[in-house]
C-alpha cells in the first residue's frame, strides 16, 4: 500500500573508509541506520569493539557557534522576513564553507564582546550602589583630610533610626556642653548624622550613640561626598560610553550572522555524521554498519558505494518478521497533506496498512461540513496559496500549508450547500442548517456509520490479507450483518425499501453470532459464554460513536451563529451608513471575523482528526511503528542542492 | 402593589429576559477570563526563558476564550429575538428565554475554567518538547467539545421558543 518497502542494507568496509564513507551515505540522504551495538553479542567468533564515546572536537565546536549564533542574532537589525527564501548553494560550496568562512575569529570576537559587556555591567552596578551609598551624604562638604586637622575633637558619621533621634539630641546636648549635631539627611527612617564632640568625651558620647543604634556609615571620606559623587557620574557616563561602543562592535559583527548560519548548518551536519559512528561496530580492521534503505533507492545506494569505493562489501536482505523497519510513507500528490493526521496519532508499524488514503475522504467531508462558510472557505484558499507560493516551506510545514488549501474546498462546497457567506445567510443550495438542524444531525450521524463502516471493512482487509479469513467473518461479518440489518430495517419502515424482515432477521444473525463467536478464544463453556455476553453488551459502543459524529451538526452551526453575531453588532450602530458604523465597523469586521475563522478551523480540524482518531482508527488501527529518518544532510538556513 | 404583583403584571417578563441575557453575558465570561488568565500566568514564566515562544503560547491562552464568545452570542440572539425588546416578552416566555440561556451559562462557566487548566498544562509540552505542543492544544480543543454542545443546545432551545 502506501507504505516504502524497506531493504535492510550491511557494508563491511575497511576502518579508513569510515569518514568517506559516512560522507557518501550522509550525501546520498536515504539510509537509516541501525543501532548495532546492542546486537554485538551475537557474533561471538570475531573480536568486536564499541566505538568509545566521547566530547569530539565538533561538538565543542558546534557549541561555538551556536554561541555565536545566539550573540549574533540578538544584535542582527535585520528581522528575517516571512516570506524569504533561503540561499541555496551547491554540495561542493557546501564542503568549502569551512575554508572559506573564518568563523573561528568572528567566534573570538563575540565571546570577547560577551565578556566585556558582562564585565561592563558589573562595573555599573558596582558604580551605581557606591553612588546610592554617597548620595546620602551628599550635603557633608566635609572630607577626613579637615577632620584630621582638629586636634581635641572626634567626629561621628553615622545613621540612626529616626524614632530615637530626638532622645538621643536630648540626651546629647544635656550630659555635653561642646557637642556639634549636623542632620545631614533624611531618608524614609534612618537619619544621617555628623557629630562632632571634645575627644575626651569620646568614649561617653560612643557609649550612648552606641544604646540608640547608632550605625558608622560605610563610607570613605578621603573626599567630599559631593566630589566623590561627581566622579562616580563621571564614571558612569564613561562606561555608558564605552557599552554603547560595544554594542556598536556587536552590531557591525551581526553584518556576518549570514556567514554564521551557513557555517551552523555546515557543523550542525557534520555533528550528525559523527553521531552515526556510534552506531557501528568495528573489528580490528574493518567496520560494519547495517541501515535501511527504501526498496527501490537500493540499487542507487549499492551503485554509488561501488563506484567510490574499492574494497566494501555490500549486502542487501528483505525484512525478516521481527524486524520491525522504519516507516516512510508514499502516497499521492491529494493524499501526502494527510499524512500529518495520521502520524500526529502514530506512525502504523511494520504490519500494518497505511489508513491515510482512506481517512483522506473523511477527513475533507467532515472539515468541509464543520467549517461550512464560502467566505472563510476563501479565506484559507487566499491564505494557503500565498504560504504555497511566498514561503520558504518545507516538509510538515508544506504539508500543513497543503491540508489547509485542500480543507477550503470541501468548506465553500459545504457553504455553498448551506447557505453561509462570513455568517451572513444566504439562499442554500441544499439547506440552512438553523431552519432544520434535524435534517443535519441525521445526515451526520449516518455518515458516521459509513465511516465506521469503513473502518470495519479496513479491519476486515488486514485480516484476511494476513490469513485469519474467519476472523473476519466472526468480528467484522456480524457486525455488518447488524448495522446494514437495523440500516434495511430503518429503510423499510420508512417505505423505502421492501424486506423490512430481512433486514431485522439479518441484525438478529449478526448479534447472535457475535454472542456464539465472541468467546472464542476462551477455554471452558463459562468463558465462553461470559465473553459473547461482553461481546454483545459491547455493541451498546457503537451508539455512542455514531452519536459523536453529531458535532458535525454542532460545529457547523456554530461558526455561522457566532460569525453573524459580529455582523448583528454591526447593524446595530443605525440604519444606512453611519459614522460610528465606517469607524468602528471594519475594526469588528475584520478582528471578528478572522478570530472566528482561526478559533473555528482550528476547531474543525481537531475534531475532525478526534473522529479519525477515536472513532474511525479505534475500529482496526494501532500504530507504533517509528519514523524513516535517513542520515542526510539536514540544513536550517540554507539549502544544499541535491546532485543529479 | 407588592413584589409578585410587580413582577406577573407586566415587568416580569422583561426582568427575566433582561436576566437570561445578562446570564449568558457574564457567567461564561467570567469562566473565559479564569481560563485565559491560568493559560496566561503559566506563559509569563515560559516567556521569560524563551521569548520566541510567544506566539505558540497565545494559541493556547486564546482557547478557553472561546466560551465568553459563545455566551455573548447566544445573549445577543436572545436580544435580536425580542426585536432588541421592542416586543417585551410576557412572563412565561420570560422564563423560556432564561432557561435557553442556562446550558451555555453553566457549562460555558465551569468548561473555560477546566479548558484553562488543561491548555495551562499544555504550556509545559510547550516549554520541554516544543515538537509537540500541537497534541496540548488538541488535548485542550477537547474539553471545548462541551461547551459547543452546551451552546448548540441553547441556540436551538431559543430557536423554538415562540414569542
Amino acid at each position: 500500500m502506501a507504505i516504502v518497502k524497506m531493504k535492510k542494507l550491511t557494508i563491511a568496509a575497511p576502518l579508513g573508509d569510515r569518514d568517506r564513507l559516512l560522507n557518501t551515505l550522509q550525501t546520498l540522504g536515504n539510509v537509516h541506520l541501525i543501532d548495532l551495538k546492542d546486537k554485538i553479542n551475537d557474533t561471538s567468533d570475531v573480536e568486536i569493539f564499541e566505538e568509545a564515546k566521547s566530547v569530539s572536537q565538533t561538538e565543542i565546536e558546534f557549541n561555538h557557534i551556536k554561541f555565536t549564533y545566539d550573540f549574533l542574532r540578538r544584535f542582527h537589525r535585520e528581522r528575517v522576513g516571512l516570506f524569504s527564501k533561503r540561499e541555496i548553494i551547491s554540495k561542493e560550496e557546501f564542503e568549502e564553507l569551512e575554508n572559506k568562512i573564518n568563523w573561528r575569529s568572528i567566534y573570538a570576537e563575540a565571546k570577547g564582546i560577551e565578556e566585556a559587556l558582562g564585565m561592563n555591567r558589573n562595573k555599573r552596578n558596582r558604580v551605581l550602589s557606591s553612588a546610592e551609598q554617597y548620595r546620602q551624604w551628599s550635603s557633608l562638604d566635609i572630607s577626613i583630610k579637615e577632620l584630621e586637622k582638629l586636634k581635641k575633637t572626634a567626629y561621628f558619621v553615622g545613621v540612626i533610626s529616626g524614632r530615637y533621634e530626638a532622645q538621643l539630641n536630648d540626651e546629647l546636648t544635656s550630659n555635653f556642653e561642646d557637642v556639634y549635631i549636623e542632620r545631614v539627611s533624611d531618608t524614609q527612617q534612618d537619619i544621617g548624622l555628623f557629630i562632632l564632640c571634645h575627644r575626651d568625651d569620646l568614649n561617653k558620647v560612643s557609649d550612648i550613640l552606641k544604646k540608640y543604634g547608632f550605625a558608622k556609615a560605610n563610607i570613605d571620606l578621603a573626599e567630599v561626598p559631593v566630589n566623590k559623587l561627581k566622579r562616580l557620574q563621571e564614571e558612569l557616563v564613561n562606561i555608558d560610553d564605552e557599552y554603547d561602543k560595544l554594542i556598536k562592535r556587536a552590531e557591525e559583527l551581526s553584518k556576518n550572522a549570514g556567514d554564521i548560519e551557513k557555517m551552523f548548518d555546515y557543523l550542525s551536519t557534520r555533528l550528525e555524521k559523527e553521531r552515526a559512528i556510534s552506531n557501528l561496530i568495528k573489528t580490528r580492521k574493518t567496520l560494519i554498519l547495517q541501515g535501511w534503505v527504501p526498496e527501490d533507492e537500493a540499487k542507487k545506494v549499492s551503485e554509488t558505494l561501488n563506484h567510490n569505493f574499492k574494497d566494501v562489501y555490500i549486502d542487501f536482505e528483505e525484512p525478516e518478521e521481527d524486524d520491525n523497519p522504519p516507516i516512510a510513507f508514499k502516497n499521492n500528490a491529494l493524499v501526502e497533506p494527510f499524512e500529518i493526521v495520521t502520524s500526529m496519532y502514530s506512525l502504523p508499524s511494520a504490519g500494518e496498512v497505511d489508513p491515510t488514503p482512506v481517512l483522506t475522504p473523511f477527513f475533507l467531508l467532515f472539515f468541509g461540513m464543520m467549517m461550512s462558510d464560502i467566505g472563510y472557505g476563501f479565506g484559507m484558499l487566499i491564505c494557503s496559496i500565498i504560504m504555497l507560493k511566498f514561503m520558504d516551506l518545507e516538509g510538515g510545514a508544506k504539508k500543513i500549508a497543503k491540508l489547509i488549501l485542500y480543507s477550503s474546498i470541501p468548506t465553500i462546497i459545504f457553504g455553498a450547500l448551506y447557505g453561509g457567506v462570513f455568517g451572513v445567510s444566504i439562499k442554500p443550495l441544499w439547506v440552512n442548517p438553523l431552519d432544520n438542524p434535524m435534517l443535519i444531525l441525521g445526515i451526520s450521524v449516518v455518515l458516521g456509520v459509513l465511516h465506521l463502516v469503513i473502518g470495519l471493512g479496513v479491519k476486515g482487509y488486514q485480516l484476511i490479507r494476513s490469513g485469519h479469513v474467519l476472523d473476519a467473518v466472526f468480528d467484522v461479518g456480524t457486525l455488518y450483518a447488524i448495522i446494514f440489518g437495523i440500516a434495511w430495517y430503518a429503510a423499510g419502515t420508512q417505505g423505502i425499501v421492501g424486506g423490512t424482515e430481512i433486514g431485522k432477521w439479518l441484525a438478529i444473525t449478526g448479534v447472535v453470532g457475535i454472542f456464539l463467536t465472541a468467546g472464542r478464544a476462551n477455554k471452558g463453556i463459562g468463558g465462553k459464554i461470559g465473553a459473547g455476553l461482553f461481546g454483545v453488551y459491547g455493541l451498546t459502543s457503537y451508539v455512542g460513536d455514531a452519536l459523536s459524529y453529531s458535532r458535525l451538526m454542532a460545529l457547523g452551526l456554530a461558526t455561522g451563529l457566532i460569525g453573524n453575531a459580529f455582523n448583528i453588532m454591526i447593524g446595530l450602530m443605525g440604519e444606512g451608513i453611519t459614522l460610528p458604523k465606517l469607524i468602528l465597523g471594519p475594526i469588528i469586521l475584520i478582528a471578528g471575523h478572522t478570530f472566528n475563522l482561526l478559533i473555528n478551523a482550528l476547531g474543525s480540524y481537531v475534531h475532525t482528526s478526534r473522529l479519525q482518531y477515536v472513532e474511525f482508527f479505534g475500529k482496526f488501527y494501532e500504530g507504533g511503528g517509528k519514523a524513516f529518518e535517513p542520515l542526510k544532510i539536514k540544513t536550517k538556513y540554507i539549502k544544499v542542492k541535491e546532485e543529479k | 402593589m407588592n413584589f409578585m404583583q410587580f413582577l406577573t403584571s407586566q415587568n416580569g417578563g422583561l426582568i427575566l429576559t433582561l436576566l437570561a441575557v445578562a446570564l449568558a453575558a457574564l457567567i461564561p465570561g467570567i469562566g473565559s477570563a479564569r481560563g485565559t488568565g491560568l493559560v496566561g500566568e503559566s506563559s509569563a514564566g515560559l516567556i521569560a526563558e524563551d521569548p520566541e515562544k510567544f506566539g505558540k503560547a497565545l494559541i493556547l491562552q486564546v482557547i478557553p476564550g472561546t466560551q465568553g464568545l459563545y455566551g455573548f452570542v447566544i445573549g445577543i440572539l436572545i436580544l435580536v429575538k425580542t426585536g432588541f425588546l421592542a416586543t417585551i416578552p410576557d412572563l412565561s416566555q420570560g422564563f423560556q428565554l432564561l432557561m435557553a440561556s442556562l446550558p451555555i451559562a453553566i457549562v460555558g462557566y465551569r468548561s473555560a475554567i477546566y479548558q484553562g487548566k488543561t491548555a495551562a498544562a499544555g504550556v509545559q509540552i510547550l516549554a520541554k518538547r516544543p515538537e509537540k505542543f500541537f497534541n496540548g492544544v488538541i488535548f485542550a480543543v477537547i474539553v471545548e467539545t462541551y461547551a459547543l454542545l452546551a451552546f448548540v443546545i441553547s441556540f436551538l432551545m431559543l430557536n423554538s421558543i415562540k414569542l
